[in-house]
């Protein structure tokens, strides 16, 4: 059940990401049937995002905070839960508003590419698909201070 | 909500998450106030952030014009004020970490 749920929170979290990956490329050269493909997308990444959200939270509180964190603070490696965990954990909650952001920028501009704020969703759309893999690099960081140092 | 509103309000959403975190880690009693809302100081972080995000996106779409933000602001504000919360949360949890 443990891994299932971390199973779940990670590919919700980037498969979120790559829908983002798919608005920015939408959104490079902009045509109607582009935007439309681009709203679509961000809305399945912010569904997808607040579900790795909900199912990652549920983890911490239910598994990792009474078992994984102690171990980890045990080992040698205390640094995966004392930044590693405590960034990834706190920088993740930007995700989903920023996946809001993106979508309402598409919504707002319709189907026309002369209304959309091309730049905005584009630095935006990039900065989660790199937030997102920088979290995911700082999860194997956090398994690795429970698997090989903490026990 | 607006598009304008959607960007101004995630970045508010984004400064509170990082305002609550910073307090949280520098005074212990702001922490237990998180922790004692929810019974986790994240959980009430990603709740006020939440309230945050749909209450100032109310609020500013009711006075649209009004709070218009300049061309440069609204493409670049969420990207930029993410990056530089990012940061700040690094550089705080790097010193929390080596001073303990």
């Amino acid at each position: 059940m443990i891994y299932i749920l971390i199973g779940l929170h990670a590919i919700f979290g980037e498969v979120g990401a790559l829908t983002f990956l798919w608005c920015l490329v939408e959104t490079m050269e902009p045509t109607p049937l582009r935007l439309r493909r681009a709203r679509r997308a961000a809305l399945i990444g912010v569904v997808l995002l607040a579900l790795s959200w909900f199912v990652g939270g549920y983890y911490y509180l239910m598994h990792y905070g009474p078992n994984v964190k102690p171990a980890i603070q045990a080992g040698s490696l205390r640094w995966a839960h004392g930044i590693a965990m405590e960034l990834k954990e706190h920088v993740f909650l930007f995700l989903p508003f920023l996946g809001m952001s993106v979508y309402g920028r598409l919504r707002g501009s319709g189907d026309d590419p002369e209304r959309l704020n091309r730049t905005a969703v584009i630095l935006e759309s990039f900065l989660i698909v790199l937030i997102a893999f920088a979290i995911a690099g700082l999860g194997y960081l956090v398994m690795l201070g429970a698997h090989i140092h903490g026990g | 909500m607006s598009v304008r509103t959607f960007g101004a309000a995630c970045l508010i959403a984004v400064v509170t998450i990082t305002g609550l975190t910073i307090a949280g880690e520098l005074a212990e009693a702001v922490k237990a106030t998180l922790t004692g809302l929810t019974g986790h100081h994240w959980v009430s972080k990603g709740g006020l952030a939440i309230v945050a995000f749909v209450a100032s996106g109310l609020w500013l779409s009711r006075g649209e014009g009004r709070f218009a933000a300049p061309e440069g602001q609204e493409t670049y504000g969420v990207a930029v004020t993410t990056i530089v919360c990012s940061l700040i949360l690094t550089v705080l949890f790097i010193a929390r970490y080596l001073s303990h």
